[in-house]
C-alpha cells in the first residue's frame, strides 16, 4: 500500500493542486485569480519532479513491479506533466476573459458564483490526473475510472472555454458521443471479465495464455477486445469514433483544443496498449482484433488527411490532422512491445509538443477580440510577428514529419516498428498519407512565411498576454532540439516496454494489497 | 530492432589514418549550411559584392575536394561515422568515394559558378538574400545526399533537397504558375521520397545494415529475399520521381518556372541527378535482382525516347533544354541498368558540363532579349558576340561532335547499347533517337538564335551582351567540356574511372576500360554516332515539317501522366468533399448512427473471424414469472418512450425502464447493485426534469423512414448486446458470485439475511462509497434547485 501511494505521488501532488486552484479561483483578489495558470503550471512541474523521484534509484524497481508497462508509467507521466505545463501557459487570459475585463473596468463587482477560472484549472488538473492514472492501471476498473476521469472534465472545459454557442454545441456533441463510447468500452470490459473471470490484467494474461494453448481465444473475449478498442478509439479520435473531433476542436477555444489534442489522445493510446498487453502480442494479436486495428488505422489516417485537405479553418484543419496522427499512432500500437511501444511513447511526446506549439500560435493571435479562423488570417504573419510565423512553420513542418524535426523522428520510429512487425503495407499506406498531408501542412508553412499580408490579415493582432507566445516559441525550440535527445532516450524507454505477462504471485499479491 | 549486423568499424575506411581528414567532411557540410543561414545577412550588408563573397565557400570546398581527390582516386575513400540514434543503430556516416567525388565536384564546382551567375542575374532582386539562402541550403543538402553513407541520413538529405528546391522553384511566389509548379514538384518528389524511405528500410532489413557501402556484401542473398520486388519498386519510385523519369517526367518542364540559375543548377547538373546517383549507388547491391536491371533498362530507354520526341517539338529555350534533360536522365539510368559504369560516369560528367552551360546561356539570351521563343530570334551574334561564341562550344559537346567530351560519352553509350544482348533491338533505336534529338536541340538553342537569320516578319529585338559575370560560368563549363574531351588525362579520365569503379562495386574487376583513341576506331558505334549527327542536322533543316508531323504525337499528351496527376488530385479533393458532405455534416444523429453501425459491423466481423457461433442452450436461461413481468415493463416503457411527444413524459418512461432493470437486479441476487440503480435513476430523473423544464417542447419530428431506419439500428444493437450477454453466460468459466455469498453468509458473517450481509459486511466499503456518491449527487441536485429557484425569483 505504501509502495502504491509512493507510486501515485505525482497524482497526489496534482490533486492537492486541483483543490487549491478550485478554491483560489473564488478569491476576490484579482492577482490571485490571475496567478491561477501559473499555480497550475507550478504544480505540474512539481509533479514532474515527483515522477522523476518515484522512478529513480531503488524506487524504480518497486515502481516497475506495480505497473503493467513500466515505460508508460515513467515516461508518459513525465512527458505529460511537461506538456501540460506548456498547455497551462496557453490558457492565460482565456477563461472568464470578458468577466475579468468587466471587473477590472469597474462595470461589475466580482461574484464568485460567476467565476469559472478556478474550476477550469481544477478540471484541467483532474483530467491530467486521469491520464497519469491510466498509465499505472493494473485492472479494468482502475482503467475505466482513470479514462473517465480524463474525459469528464474535458466536456466541461469545452463548454466553458469561450462564451460562444459553438462551444456549447461542441460540448454537447462531445459529451453524448463520449458517453456512447464509454458505454461501448465498458461493455467490452464486461465481456473481457466474462471471458477470463478476472479484472486484473496480470491474471487476465495468464487466462489468455491458457486459452491460446487450448482451444484458442473464445468469441466473447474477441468481441470484448474489439468493443474495448472501438470505445477507447474515441479518446484518440480513431475511425469510426472520430466524428466529434472536427466539430469539437473548432468549437472550443484554441487552448482547450490543444489540450484535447494531447491529453485524451495519450490516455486512449495508453489504455489501448494496456488492454492489448493483457492479451499479448506474442504469437500475434487475435485475428479479429488485428483486423479491427488495421482497418481503423488505415481509415483513420486516410479520412483524417483527406478531410483536412479542404479546410479553410485552421482549427478544423488541425482537427483532421489530429485524426490522421492517431492513425499513425495505431501502427505503433499494432506493432507492440519493444520498438512499437517505444515509438508510441515517442510519438505521443512529439505530437503533444508540436500540436501544442501550433495551437499556441493560434491562441496568441486574435482579430477584434475573437479567435482567428481562416488560413487567410495568417497571411504574411512573418512581417508582423516573425517569431510566431517561424514557430508555426516549424511546428507544421514537424507535424508533416519533415526531417530532421521532432515529428520526423516520431514517424520514423513508428514506421520502422511497423516494418519490423511485418506491417509493410500499413507503413506504405502511412507514407502515402504523409505525402497527402504535405498539401495542407505546407499551406501552414507557406502562408505565414511566404504569403503577402492581406487587408484581412492586417487586422490580426497578438493577444494581450505574452504567455501563449512564450509557449509557442518554447514548443518550436523543443521541436528542433528534442530530436537529439529523443535519439538518446529511445533505448532507455525501450528497456521498460516489456509487458509483464506473468508476475510472480508474491509481488502480484503485494501489488493488490 | 532492425536485425542489423554491426559493421566492422575499419571496413572500407582506409583513410582513417589521415587523422585530420576525417572530420573535414563534417566541417564541409556544416560550413555550407552555416553559410546558407548567414546568406541573408551577407546580402543585406554587402549587397553588390554579396555573390562573390558567398561564392568563396563553395569555391574553397571545390579546392578541398580537388586536393583530396588523388587519394580517393587511388581507391582510398574518406569516411566518417558518428553515433546518432543509438537505439536503432542509426549512425551519421559520411563516405567520399569515387562516385561521391564526381557528384561532389559537380555540386561544389558548378555551384560556385551558379552563385556568381545568380549574383549577376538576380542581384538586384529585393528577396535576393532569401534566394541565396535557399540556393546554398540546397547545395549543402545535395552535398550531404551524395556523401551520406547511412540510409536514414541519405533520406533526410533527400527530403531537404526537395524542400529547398521547392523554395527555389517557387521563388517568384507572387506568380500562381510558379507556386503551382513548385507544389507539383514537391508533391511528386516528396511522395517518391517516402516510397524511397520505405524501400531503404526494407533493404536495410534484408541486407542487415543501414550502411550503404556495406550493402553490396548482401548482393548474392537479395534476389532470394521475398521482399526483393517491393524493395526494387519502392526504391525506383523514389529515384524515378526525383530524376523525372517517364511517367513522372511531367513535373520537370513545369519546374522551369524557376529563375535561370535554378534551372541551370537544379535541373541540369544536380537535383535531377539525385535519382541517377541513388540508382548508381545501390546498383552494386541490387544488380543481381533481375527486375532491377530490367526496369532500369526499360524505363531508361523509354524515358530517353519520350524525352527526345517531346523535346523535338518544342520551340522555347527552357522547354527544349528541359525535355532534352529528361531524355539524358533516361540514358544515364539506362547505362546503369546495362551495367556500363564507365559510360554512365562519362555521360554524367559530360552532361553536367554542357547542359549547365546551355541553361546559363539560355538564361542570358532570355534576359537580354526578353524572348523565350528560339524561332523569334536570329543574328544575335552581332549584339551578343561573346554569348554567340560560347554557345556553340557547349552545343558541340551536346551534339557529340568528336574531340568534345560529349563525343566520348555518346560513343561509350552506343557501344553499351550495341552489346546489350536481348535488349539491344529496343535500346539502340531509343539511344539513336535521343542522339538525333540532342543534335536538334543543340542547334536550336545555340545556333538558331545567334547565327541564323531571323524568321521573315519576326519583330526586331533589342538585345544587349551579357555582363562578364553572366558569361564566366558558361565559358568555363564549355571550356572544361572541350578540355576534358581533348586531354582526358588531365583529370577527367581519373575522376570518371574512379566513379565507374564505385558504381561497379565488387564487380569492378571485370570492368572494361576503353581509351579515347579506341573510341574513334571505326565500327558500328562510330557509324551510328555520325549517323545521329546527320539525322539531327536533317531534322533541324526540316524542323517546320517535323513539327507538323510530330504534332500528331499530341495523343501522348492526352494520355500524359500530367493528367493522371491532376486527376489524382481532383479525385482526392472530390473524395474529401464527399466525405465531408455525407459523414462530417455536423449532425449528432448521423455521427451516432455511423458509430453504432460500425460497432455492430466490427462485432459481427470479429464473431465471423472467430468462427464459433453455436446456439445458446435455452435450458440454461431460467426466467421466473416476476422476472418476466419486469422485463415486459421495461420493454413497454422503452417503446412508449420513443412514441411520446413531450419531454417530461419521455423522461418518466425512461425512468420506468431504469426501475424495471433495478428490480431485475434485485431478483437476480444483487441487492447492492439494485439499491444503487434505484438511487441513480431517481437522481437522473430529477436532474432531467430540472433542466428540461426550461426547454421548449419537441418541435421537429423525424419522418417514418428515418424512424424506421433508426429503429432497426437500435433493435440490431440491442439484439447484439443481448446475445453477447447470453454468450458470456454460456462461456462463463467461473461460478456466479451469488452462490458464494449465500454459502459464506452464515459461517463467516453470522447473518442469515444474505442481502444485509452483502451490504454491510462483504461489500461494506462499496456501500460506503455508494452512500458518499449519493450524498454528493444530492448536494449537486440541491444546488441546482436553489440556483433555479433564485433565478426564477430574480426573473
Amino acid at each position: 500500500m505504501a509502495d502504491r501511494l509512493l507510486l501515485l505521488l505525482p497524482e497526489l501532488v496534482l490533486f492537492a493542486g486541483a483543490v487549491l486552484v478550485a478554491v483560489a479561483g473564488l478569491s476576490p483578489r484579482r492577482e490571485i485569480r490571475r496567478a491561477l495558470p501559473g499555480i497550475t503550471a507550478g504544480f505540474l512541474l512539481v509533479a514532474m519532479a515527483a515522477v522523476a523521484f518515484v522512478h529513480s534509484g531503488e524506487r524504480a524497481a518497486v515502481a516497475a513491479v506495480l505497473t503493467p508497462m513500466p515505460a508508460l508509467t515513467g515516461w508518459v507521466r513525465l512527458a505529460t506533466c511537461g506538456i501540460a505545463a506548456l498547455l497551462s501557459l496557453l490558457t492565460v487570459g482565456t477563461i472568464d476573459r470578458r468577466l475579468e475585463a468587466d471587473v477590472q473596468a469597474g462595470r461589475l463587482d466580482f461574484n464568485p458564483l460567476m467565476a469559472g477560472r478556478g474550476e477550469f484549472h481544477a478540471f484541467f488538473l483532474l483530467s491530467i490526473i486521469g491520464l497519469l492514472l491510466c498509465t499505472s492501471a493494473t485492472d479494468l476498473i482502475w482503467l475505466f475510472v482513470a479514462l473517465e476521469l480524463t474525459s469528464l472534465p474535458t466536456y466541461v472545459m469545452v463548454a466553458m472555454s469561450r462564451p460562444s454557442r459553438r462551444a456549447q454545441e461542441a460540448a454537447m456533441k462531445y459529451f453524448f458521443l463520449g458517453a456512447l463510447s464509454a458505454a461501448i468500452f465498458l461493455y467490452g470490459f464486461a465481456l473481457l471479465y466474462g471471458a477470463t473471470g478476472t479484472l486484473i490484467f496480470s491474471e487476465m494474461s495468464a487466462a489468455f495464455a491458457a486459452q491460446r494453448a487450448g482451444d484458442g481465444i473464445p468469441l466473447v473475449a474477441n468481441v470484448g477486445l474489439v468493443l474495448a478498442i472501438v470505445g477507447i478509439g474515441y479518446k484518440i479520435a480513431a475511425v469510426p469514433m472520430h466524428f466529434y473531433a472536427a466539430d469539437v476542436y473548432e468549437g472550443a477555444a484554441a487552448p482547450v483544443t490543444a489540450f484535447l489534442g494531447y491529453v485524451p489522445k495519450a490516455a486512449g493510446a495508453v489504455a489501448m496498449l494496456i488492454v492489448l498487453g493483457a492479451v499479448g502480442w506474442e504469437g500475434g494479436l487475435p485475428e479479429p482484433v488485428l483486423t479491427t486495428l488495421w482497418m481503423s488505422a488505415v481509415l483513420t489516417m486516410t479520412l483524417g488527411n483527406i478531410g483536412a485537405l479542404l479546410q479553410k479553418s485552421v482549427k478544423r484543419m488541425l482537427a483532421y490532422s489530429s485524426i490522421a496522427h492517431s492513425g499513425y499512432l495505431l501502427i505503433g500500437i499494432i506493432a507492440g512491445p519493444g520498438l512499437g511501444i517505444t515509438a508510441v511513447i515517442l510519438y505521443l511526446v512529439a505530437y503533444g509538443v508540436m500540436n501544442t506549439g501550433a495551437f499556441a500560435v493560434l491562441a496568441s493571435l486574435e482579430r477584434r477580440g475573437r479567435e482567428i479562423e481562416d488560413v487567410e488570417d495568417l497571411a504574411g504573419l512573418r512581417h508582423r510577428h516573425p517569431a510566431l510565423a517561424v514557430a508555426l512553420a516549424l511546428c507544421a513542418g514537424s507535424l508533416l514529419g519533415f526531417p530532421p524535426l521532432l515529428g520526423f523522428v516520431g514517424k520514423l520510429y513508428l514506421f520502422i516498428a511497423g516494418v519490423e512487425a511485418g506491417q509493410v503495407l500499413l507503413v506504405v499506406i502511412g507514407a502515402i498519407n504523409s505525402a497527402i498531408s504535405a498539401w495542407y501542412y505546407l499551406i501552414l508553412v507557406g502562408v505565414p512565411i511566404l504569403g503577402a499580408p492581406t487587408a484581412r490579415s492586417e487586422t490580426v493582432d497578438a493577444v494581450p498576454s505574452r504567455w501563449p507566445r512564450v509557449a509557442a516559441v518554447l514548443a518550436a525550440v523543443l521541436v528542433v532540439l528534442l530530436p537529439i535527445v529523443a535519439a538518446r532516450l529511445a533505448p532507455r524507454i525501450d528497456a521498460g516496454t516489456a509487458v509483464r505477462a506473468a508476475p510472480d504471485p508474491a509481488s502480484a499479491a503485494a501489488a493488490r494489497r | 530492432m532492425l536485425s542489423l549486423r554491426r559493421a566492422d568499424p575499419g571496413m572500407g575506411y582506409h583513410a582513417a589514418r589521415g587523422g585530420s581528414l576525417v572530420p573535414m567532411l563534417l566541417v564541409l557540410l556544416a560550413t555550407l549550411f552555416v553559410t546558407a543561414l548567414a546568406a541573408p545577412a551577407v546580402v543585406r550588408f554587402a549587397r553588390p559584392a554579396a555573390a562573390p563573397i558567398l561564392a568563396i565557400v563553395p569555391a574553397l570546398a571545390t579546392f578541398w575536394l580537388i586536393s583530396v581527390a588523388p587519394g580517393v582516386l587511388r581507391g582510398e575513400p574518406i569516411g566518417l561515422v558518428r553515433s546518432w540514434v543509438s537505439g536503432l543503430e542509426i549512425e551519421f556516416a559520411l563516405h567520399l568515394d569515387g562516385l561521391a567525388l564526381l557528384f561532389a565536384l559537380l555540386i561544389c564546382g558548378i555551384g560556385t559558378l551558379i552563385v556568381l551567375y545568380a549574383g549577376a542575374y538576380l542581384g538586384t532582386h529585393p528577396q535576393f538574400g532569401r534566394f541565396m539562402a535557399a540556393l546554398l541550403g540546397f547545395m549543402a543538402s545535395m552535398l550531404g545526399l551524395v556523401l551520406a553513407d547511412d540510409a536514414i541520413a541519405l533520406f533526410i538529405f533527400w527530403e531537404l533537397t526537395s524542400i529547398t528546391s521547392y523554395l527555389l522553384i517557387g521563388f517568384d511566389h507572387e506568380r500562381a504558375d510558379a507556386r503551382k509548379a513548385a507544389l507539383q514538384a514537391l508533391l511528386v518528389t516528396g511522395l517518391g521520397g517516402l516510397a524511397l524511405l520505405a524501400g531503404l528500410l526494407l533493404l536495410a532489413d534484408a541486407a542487415g545494415t543501414l550502411r550503404l557501402s556495406d550493402m553490396a556484401a548482401a548482393r548474392p542473398d537479395l534476389p532470394l529475399d521475398p521482399r526483393a520486388a517491393a524493395i526494387v519498386l519502392l526504391i525506383l519510385a523514389g529515384a524515378f520521381t526525383k530524376s523525372a523519369m517517364a511517367p513522372f517526367h511531367f513535373w520537370l518542364p513545369g519546374a522551369m518556372e524557376a529563375p535561370a540559375p535554378v534551372s541551370a543548377y537544379l535541373h541540369s547538373s544536380t537535383m535531377v541527378k539525385a535519382g541517377v546517383y541513388l540508382v548508381a549507388r545501390l546498383d552494386p547491391a541490387l544488380c543481381d535482382i533481375a527486375s532491377w536491371s530490367r526496369l532500369l533498362v526499360a524505363f531508361g530507354a523509354a524515358t530517353a525516347l519520350i524525352g527526345a520526341f517531346t523535346a523535338s517539338r518544342q520551340r522555347y529555350f527552357k522547354r527544349l533544354l528541359a525535355y532534352s534533360t529528361v531524355s539524358s536522365l533516361g540514358i544515364m539510368v539506362l547505362l546503369v541498368g546495362l551495367g556500363a559504369p564507365q559510360a554512365a560516369a562519362v555521360y554524367i560528367l559530360a552532361h553536367a558540363l554542357f547542359k549547365g552551360a546551355l541553361f546559363m546561356i539560355a538564361g542570358v539570351a532570355e534576359k537580354r532579349t526578353g524572348r523565350k521563343d528560339v524561332e523569334a530570334l536570329g543574328d544575335l551574334r552581332r549584339a551578343m558576340p561573346w554569348t554567340a561564341a560560347i554557345a556553340p562550344a557547349a552545343a558541340l559537346s551536346m551534339a557529340g561532335v568528336p574531340l568534345f567530351l560529349g563525343f566520348a560519352g555518346k560513343e561509350l553509350l552506343l557501344k553499351a547499347a550495341l552489346s546489350a544482348g536481348w535488349a539491344a533491338p529496343f535500346v539502340v533505336p531509343c539511344v539513336f533517337a535521343a542522339g538525333a534529338s540532342g543534335v536538334l536541340v543543340a542547334l536550336l538553342v545555340a545556333w538558331r538564335p545567334f547565327h541564323a537569320a531571323p524568321e521573315a516578319g519576326a519583330l526586331p529585338v533589342a538585345a544587349r551582351e551579357g555582363t562578364p559575370l553572366l558569361l564566366a560560368g558558361p565559358l568555363l563549363l564549355a571550356g572544361l567540356g572541350m578540355l576534358a574531351g581533348l586531354f582526358p588525362f588531365l583529370g577527367a579520365r581519373a575522376i570518371t574511372d574512379a566513379a565507374a569503379l564505385a558504381i561497379a562495386g565488387p564487380r569492378g574487376t571485370g570492368l572494361v576500360r576503353i581509351d579515347v583513341p579506341a573510341l574513334a576506331a571505326p565500327g558500328a558505334a562510330l557509324a551510328l554516332s555520325l549517323a545521329s549527327l546527320v539525322a539531327g542536322v536533317l531534322l533541324y533543316r526540316a524542323r517546320a515539317r517535323w513539327r507538323a508531323i510530330a504534332a500528331l504525337g499530341g495523343v501522348i499528351d492526352a494520355a500524359s501522366p500530367q493528367r493522371g496527376y491532376t486527376a489524382a488530385l481532383d479525385g482526392i479533393l472530390r473524395a474529401a468533399r464527399f466525405q465531408t458532405r455525407l459523414l462530417q455534416n455536423g449532425r449528432l444523429r448521423i455521427y451516432l448512427f455511423v458509430c453504432l453501425l460500425s460497432t455492430i459491423g466490427l462485432v459481427l466481423l470479429a464473431a465471423a473471424r472467430t468462427g464459433t457461433l453455436p446456439g445458446v442452450p435455452a435450458d440454461d436461461v431460467a426466467i421466473s414469472a416476476p422476472d418476466l413481468v419486469f422485463l415486459i415493463i421495461a420493454a413497454v416503457a422503452a417503446i412508449v418512450a420513443t412514441r411520446l411527444r413531450g419531454r417530461l413524459s419521455t423522461i418518466a418512461m425512461l425512468g420506468g425502464v431504469g426501475f424495471a432493470v433495478a428490480m431485475l437486479f434485485l431478483t437476480f441476487g444483487a441487492p447492492d447493485v439494485a439499491m444503487t440503480q434505484f438511487a441513480v435513476e431517481t437522481l437522473t430523473v430529477i436532474i432531467f426534469v430540472l433542466i428540461f423544464h426550461h426547454l421548449p417542447r419537441f418541435a421537429v419530428f423525424s419522418g417514418p423512414w428515418v424512424r424506421l431506419r433508426d429503429g432497426l439500428l437500435a433493435s440490431a444493437f440491442g439484439v447484439l448486446m443481448g446475445g453477447l450477454v447470453l454468450l458470456v453466460r454460456r462461456d462463463a468459466v467461473f461460478p456466479p458470485i451469488s452462490d458464494a455469498f449465500a454459502a459464506r453468509a452464515a459461517p463467516e458473517a453470522h447473518g442469515r439475511n444474505v442481502v444485509n450481509v452483502i451490504l454491510v459486511d462483504f461489500r461494506a466499503l462499496d456501500t460506503l462509497g455508494e452512500i458518499l456518491v449519493l450524498a454528493i449527487s444530492g448536494i449537486g441536485v440541491y444546488t441546482l434547485l436553489r440556483l433555479f429557484i433564485r433565478k426564477e425569483r430574480e426573473a
